[in-house]
């Protein structure tokens, strides 16, 4: 075999191969290896090949972990937790991340600053300030405001789209709802005008507790929110299509026993649906294929007796890597994960080096798919320091603003 | 596959490398390449089977492997045995970095895909633990940037070399 090099010889297949099991900090240094690796690591086609290889072998997982800054640790390891640095920058309150999907996180610190960020090759995408469109001729009494967000990607277009849908609710009945769309293709935001009934029993005072704080579930190229349940209904899965950018309701599964309040979750980027037997016991279910109301399946039930301890919530984050599935990474009340064995019915507090007391977290992916114009020869774009003075102040009328609507 | 169950002693192949050595091995084993096993059903196995792309030395490593990964006669293998041979890889494939590319190389003309696993797993590990001189070196990578080309493409990510 003569010519034996790690380089233009070398059938491209194999290569990919190589390069796909690699983490992307890794693949970020080899692209100074030579022209050919540069190049091999910046096409669109391996970046969709690497990406691939990870979610199917669920490799390259990390969670990042929320609390008043954000950390990421390793899935495989949960051993030591590391601070991440996003790219809005904070004077008072907070950076919330909202969405992940495909290695990109989308985070807020305010209704009209947000920005995608892929933390594994510290590029990100600042989202142009697109203004809420609040009621007009509403002056009277000021109607409760409430804001969701959701973060995917839409398979057809190959877009990465932002849904942010501000609520306004007065105690008369008032309702109204101004739901925009960002589209990462055209980094530019549209306004959807046909918003069905069901979306005005959206919001209610929990939501900023429970429901995943108004942030979407992403699963089948579509976000989902729980409608609430309330006096005579029942909870409802309300989904908003990225790809025909619409909203819909999703079937919920048959035989469910009443008496549950709903959440939702993400588990191998499936929907779950997590039924919460007055913090008793919570059944947690599974769409096997998204939008089969036939694929709904049980998967397994979580009690207080078998985790030993009181909970208010229970979100199921990943199952273990080795073994069959027999293990699953639970996130208890917001603050801790522990996993819980579900052969034996026992649960392990998991402790992560250097992370905060208590946290909130999601799951994503490490990857290479690029923010900030083509390839990773984009500028991070960063917003110019006034942009930046203007952003702090106006964070800091919505940090108060949301505190004052904690107290409502 | 009948054929092979009626006989009571089992049928050999013989592969010839590009050096002209020749190797005789069992045509279980020798399925284990999807290769070899469509040149076999294809009614190759009278004659010497040619494998252009290998050298004897690395050939004779591929058939060592062969006979370890034939599939075994008395039905599924057990845990232990599972758990015996993924050692037994992990000691094939530790071999030095132009050997592990032959391998590699011959896993891929021979579409043995849990060797191209194995092998491929490997380099990754070797990629993963050194630096970009030091891979260029064992894996004989020419530097085809100039340096201020190189020097631009590092500066754009410095914190991934820290």
């Amino acid at each position: 075999m003569p010519n034996l090099k790690l380089d233009l010889n070398f059938p491209p297949d194999v290569i990919t191969d190589i390069l796909c099991q690699l983490p992307v900090k890794t693949l970020l240094r080899f692209r100074c290896a030579s022209k050919r690796w540069c190049s091999q690591i910046d096409d669109p086609d391996f970046i969709k090949i690497h990406l691939s290889h990870s979610l199917a072998t669920k490799s390259k997982l990390s969670l990042v972990l929320k609390k008043w800054y954000l950390y990421s640790v390793e899935l495989d390891s949960l051993r030591t937790a590391t601070e991440l640095n996003p790219p809005l920058n904070v004077i008072w309150g907070i950076t919330d991340v909202f969405g992940s999907c495909n290695g990109l996180l989308a985070v807020c610190n305010a209704e009209e600053e947000m920005a995608l960020w892929n933390p594994s090759t510290r590029k990100h995408q600042i989202l142009p300030v697109m203004p809420v469109e609040a009621p007009k001729g509403y002056i009277n009494v000021k109607p409760r405001r409430f804001t969701f967000y959701g973060f995917g990607h839409d398979p057809i277009s190959d877009d990465y789209k932002v849904v942010r849908m501000v609520q306004f609710v007065g105690d008369n009945g008032f309702f109204s709802a101004d739901v925009k769309v960002y589209s990462l293709k055209s980094n530019s935001w549209r306004g959807i005008k046909d918003i069905p009934y069901y979306i005005r029993y959206l919001f209610q005072l929990g939501y900023l507790l429970f429901y995943r704080r108004g942030y979407a579930a992403l699963a089948g190229g579509a976000l989902h929110w729980v409608v609430p349940g309330g006096f005579g209904w029942y909870c409802m899965i309300v989904a908003f299509d990225l790809v025909a950018e619409e909203f819909r309701i999703v079937p919920q599964p048959d035989h469910v026993d009443g008496g549950f309040v709903m959440d939702l979750g993400v588990l191998e980027e499936r929907l779950c649906m997590i039924c919460n037997y007055g913090n008793d016991f919570v059944d947690v279910w599974l769409m096997k294929e998204y939008g089969l109301k036939e694929s709904w399946t049980k998967l397994f039930k979580v009690s207080q007796s078998s985790l030993n301890r009181d909970f208010g919530q229970v979100m199921p984050l990943a199952y273990s890597k080795s073994g069959d599935k027999d293990k699953v990474l639970l996130e208890l009340d917001k603050e801790k994960l522990l996993w819980y064995d579900l052969r034996r019915r026992r649960a392990k507090t998991v402790r992560i080096e250097g992370a905060p007391n208590s946290f909130n977290a999601d799951v994503y992916v490490e990857s290479l798919v690029p923010l900030g114009g083509g390839g990773m020869d984009g500028k991070t774009q960063q917003p110019a320091p006034e942009e930046k003075k203007e952003s702090n102040r106006k964070k800091m009328d919505d940090f108060l603003s949301k505190g004052f609507k904690l107290t409502l | 596959m009948s054929s092979t169950l009626c006989c009571s002693f089992a049928k050999n192949v013989t592969l010839r490398s590009s050096d002209g050595q020749t190797f005789e091995v069992e045509e279980a084993a020798a399925q284990v390449s999807q290769t070899i096993k469509r040149m076999i059903e294809d009614g190759c196995t009278g004659s010497v089977i040619p494998v252009p792309n290998l050298t004897g030395p690395v050939l004779a490593l591929v058939i060592e492997y062969f006979k370890k990964h034939s599939p075994p006669s008395d039905g599924c293998p057990t845990a232990l045995l599972e758990m015996e041979i993924k050692d037994w890889d992990a000691k094939f494939v530790a071999v030095d970095n132009d050997t592990l590319l032959d391998l590699t190389l011959a896993a891929h003309y021979l579409e043995i895909q849990g060797l191209l696993d194995l092998t491929c797993h490997r380099v990754a590990d070797i990629l993963n633990d050194n630096s970009v001189e030091k891979i260029r070196e064992i894996f004989h990578i020419k530097n085809d940037f100039t340096p201020e080309e190189e020097a631009e493409e590092r500066s754009k990510i410095q914190w991934a070399f820290e």
